[in-house]
């Protein structure tokens, strides 16, 4: 079974759970989400098959789009692999990759040399959040042996040139047009692809809004989701979900519902998390609700600040994609995470920090005690940093994780 | 080993031999200091130090602690990241660091971008610049990067409450120049069939350059490269010629345990050694864009987009340097070689070019486990010539 088909499967037994419990907790919604996932999946078997071009990236979705390619987003296709992320892993660590590596890079990389997902015709990679994202690139593009184009972000402290990096994104164009025969940049896709974004960050930007109110109207889980890049959600069934999405929990949110029994603290989970292991059932034994999921490219999914517009009307469409992958702060300083962070510490009403320092990423280790040491001296708020791995579970010993969240929550309830 | 130019010869290599050792590597720096000098603690072999010089100030490359305490750095830095950055943490937190002025980095790495993240926050010394440095060499890239160093010139300036002219600009050209120059010609001394100096001799004399202000070390290096005319390090050659690839490497030890097994290292990819100073600037023309290019072409390594262009490099030189095996040592946690790792050896392999990869630390540590994986690749390109 390919990935695609693996998790055909996976969203079919999702399906089947929510319509044998419907009282369950989950959002009624989920289903038009993984209806809307396994129209995605079919439709990139088909292509496949056919034929079609596929580009692997991970942040320049939009452009291959536009371009007529069919995406494959690296490191959001891993997160969502499940079992089979042990042998991917082991894949990529027998092809002489370290065991220490972000395991986004090792379970991407070893879905495309097990040939469960289709050789792409171009990669690309960018510093916009990480190193790990480009040195992906290269090593997806080496084994694929396809051409690689990585895209270069200028980052001072206090300077980021618009230009260059619009420069680079036009290089991009011309590369692929060059190197992959047939295909054409379509500015007037591009601006559709945008529009219908703007439209779904709009419902998510409405969305976390509701989850400001007190009690927040879902759990952890459903915030904790990560929405994957938009051009997959680009359908009228992506839209509808999206819709959907926003209207169910603002209806909660009318109701006073809270997404657990009795809210006695808020929590903002940072960075990522356990995937094989549900830490939100053990901080709901004890009130405590995750109202915000903080990554470094919050921004940009949800187009916090809300409301903000970064982008100017006179703006091509490229040129509006260029600016907001700007906004992804773990390129730059960590004053500016901070800065995100404790925003949104103080929109979001949070008593406590969890930081989940994801193994093989230096961006976040290292930034971590200074998070925690800022926002406890800035707004008086504990953090706890919980090491872990997202998917590599061969790793993980559940007994110490729920420990240490035990006592932090514990520790915190009692001030 | 055919001592050649005299004992004043011996004298100055071993001098500059262990220049960076923990022992003396600040005595040079301290004594600039006395004399009115501003010191500029340098992070990256991609920082500009022209700059730096040019200002009047003495650029002083930071090597970390090599000692196995990092204890305070793992406060701030988790134990699996990098291990140099966790090192010249663990030096400035142990107040080794607090004679410098100012310090510059460059956006080389996550890690070492967080470690300036860390040197901002813990406020020491104040004066704590970045430098992007771009991943890859075009002509956008140069001239994005010339007004990156043109900002770096404007701190320095403000900093120092001096103002660096074109003229100092193209004297610090000129100066960095001749050194570059004599040390192209000492690895030039290393393509013989019996070398003239050890590969853990020649680490030293480029990592003497870390701490050494540029006058003095030229002065003395002037001196050196002619006496070494007729240095061989031993009668006979010595069998194999060995090329070691890696990062942060400072410390001649690592190198001297490999040679003790029998070897020599002809030749080095190293960011401490032959990437340090390879490549020469326009002397001519705009300053700026000129040290922009300079600086943009010597960043050809894993870190750089290109990975073909950088591994062509070291092909290159293994051929140059008549190389039979090559030693990758990524450090632990240095995510960028060790990710070009598996295409790196494959490119040797495909060249015909012995190569062997063993993960190392940042300080000479596991001795007894590096001897025997360095032995058995020695005896496995023994068993090779045979055939």
């Amino acid at each position: 079974m390919n990935h695609f088909e693996a998790e055909i499967a996976k969203y079919e037994r999702r399906i089947r759970k929510l319509e044998e419990h419907p009282a369950s907790g989950r959002l009624r919604c989920n289903r038009l989400l993984y209806e809307a996932l396994i129209e995605d999946c079919k439709e990139n078997l088909r292509a496949w098959k056919a034929g079609e071009p596929f580009a692997v990236t991970t942040s320049w979705e939009e452009v291959f789009a536009a371009m007529g390619f069919h995406v494959l987003s690296a490191p959001f296709l891993a997160d969502r692999v499940d079992k089979e992320s042990a042998r991917y892993l082991q894949v990529a660590r027998n092809a002489g990759f370290p065991t220490e590596l972000c395991d986004r890079f090792g379970v991407s990389l070893g879905m495309f040399l097990t040939g469960d997902l289709p050789r792409p015709a171009i990669c690309t990679g960018a510093n916009h959040s990480c190193d790990m994202e480009m040195s992906q690139a290269l090593a997806i593009g080496y084994y694929s042996k396809c051409p690689v184009f990585n895209i270069d972000r200028y980052i001072e402290p206090d300077y980021e040139p618009v230009d260059y990096l619009m420069g680079e994104a036009s290089r991009l164009i011309e590369f692929t047009e060059k190197n992959v025969p047939g295909v054409k940049f379509d500015e007037e896709r591009m601006r559709e692809i945008w529009e219908t974004e703007m439209v779904i960050q709009g419902y998510l930007s409405e969305t976390h809004e509701f989850y400001k109110a007190r009690p927040c109207p879902v759990r952890g889980n459903e915030v904790f989701r990560l929405p994957y890049p938009f051009t997959r959600f680009l359908t009228p069934k992506a839209v509808e979900y999206f819709r959907a999405l926003r209207d169910e929990v603002g209806e909660l949110v009318k109701k006073g519902v809270g997404g657990i029994p009795e809210e006695k603290m808020r929590v903002m989970w940072l960075v990522s998390s356990f995937f094989h292991f549900d830490v939100f059932t053990i901080l709901e034994k004890y009130g405590v609700s995750v109202p915000i999921f903080m990554i470094e490219a919050i921004p940009q999914f949800y187009q916090c600040r809300f409301g903000w517009r970064y982008w100017d009307e006179s703006d091509s469409p490229l040129k509006r994609m260029v600016k907001r992958a700007m906004l992804n702060c773990w390129a730059g300083p960590a004053e500016r995470w901070v800065q995100d962070v404790e925003v949104h510490c103080k929109e979001f009403g949070i008593d406590a920090l969890i930081y989940f320092m994801n193994g093989g990423c230096p961006a976040n280790l290292n930034s971590a005690k200074i998070l925690a040491d800022r926002v406890k001296s800035d707004l008086g708020l504990p953090t706890l940093l919980l090491e872990g791995r997202m998917l590599d579970e061969g790793t993980f010993d559940s007994a110490s994780a729920t420990r240490e969240i035990e006592n932090f929550i514990t520790m915190c309830l009692n001030r | 080993m055919v001592k050649a130019g005299g004992g004043k010869a011996e004298e100055i290599l071993k001098r500059l031999a262990t220049r960076i050792s923990e022992e003396h590597r600040v005595e040079a720096a301290l004594e600039a200091k006395r004399r009115g000098k501003k010191i500029v603690g340098v992070v990256s072999s991609c920082v500009p130090e022209e700059v730096i010089w040019a200002a009047g100030m003495f650029p002083w490359r930071i090597a970390g602690a090599w000692g196995g305490d990092v204890s305070r750095a793992n406060i701030y830095r988790p134990v699996k990241t990098d291990l140099y950055c966790t090192h010249v943490l663990q030096s400035l937190l142990d107040g080794r660091l607090d004679f410098l002025d100012g310090v510059v980095f460059t956006y080389w790495t996550d890690d070492i971008r967080r470690l300036w993240d860390i040197w901002v926050h813990l406020k020491k010394p104040s004066f704590a610049y970045m430098l992007y440095v771009p991943h890859k060499d075009s002509e956008l890239a140069r001239s994005e990067f010339r007004g990156g160093i043109a900002r770096l010139i404007t701190a320095v300036e403000e900093f120092g409450n001096v103002e660096i002219s074109r003229e100092d600009l193209q004297e610090a050209i000129g100066v960095y120049n001749r050194w570059r120059g004599l040390l192209k010609r000492l690895y030039e001394l290393r393509k013989r069939e019996i070398p003239a100096l050890w590969g853990w001799e020649t680490l030293g004399v480029t990592t003497a350059s870390f701490v050494t202000p540029r006058e003095e070390l030229n002065r003395e290096l002037e001196g050196l490269v002619e006496s070494l005319n007729d240095r061989r390090i031993s009668e006979v050659a010595v069998w194999p010629r060995l090329m070691v690839c890696g990062e942060d490497m400072d410390d001649p030890a690592h190198l001297k345990l490999i040679e003790d097994m029998g070897a020599v290292v002809a030749m080095d990819d190293l960011d401490t050694g032959s990437r340090y100073f390879w490549e020469t600037t326009e002397a001519n023309g705009d300053p700026i864009y000129a040290l922009s290019k300079r600086y943009l072409a010597s960043s050809s390594s894993p870190r750089n987009y290109e990975w073909g262009k950088y591994v062509d490099r070291v092909i290159e030189w293994a051929r140059d340097f008549k190389i039979d095996g090559v030693l990758n040592l990524p450090g632990m946690y240095n995510y960028w070689r060790q990710t070009i790792t598996p295409y790196l050896m494959d490119r040797l392999t495909e060249s015909g070019i012995p190569a062997m990869t063993f993960l190392t630390e940042y300080r000479v540590a596991s001795v007894g486990q590096f001897r025997t994986k360095v032995q058995g690749f020695i005896e496995t390109l023994g068993a090779r010539r045979k055939r």
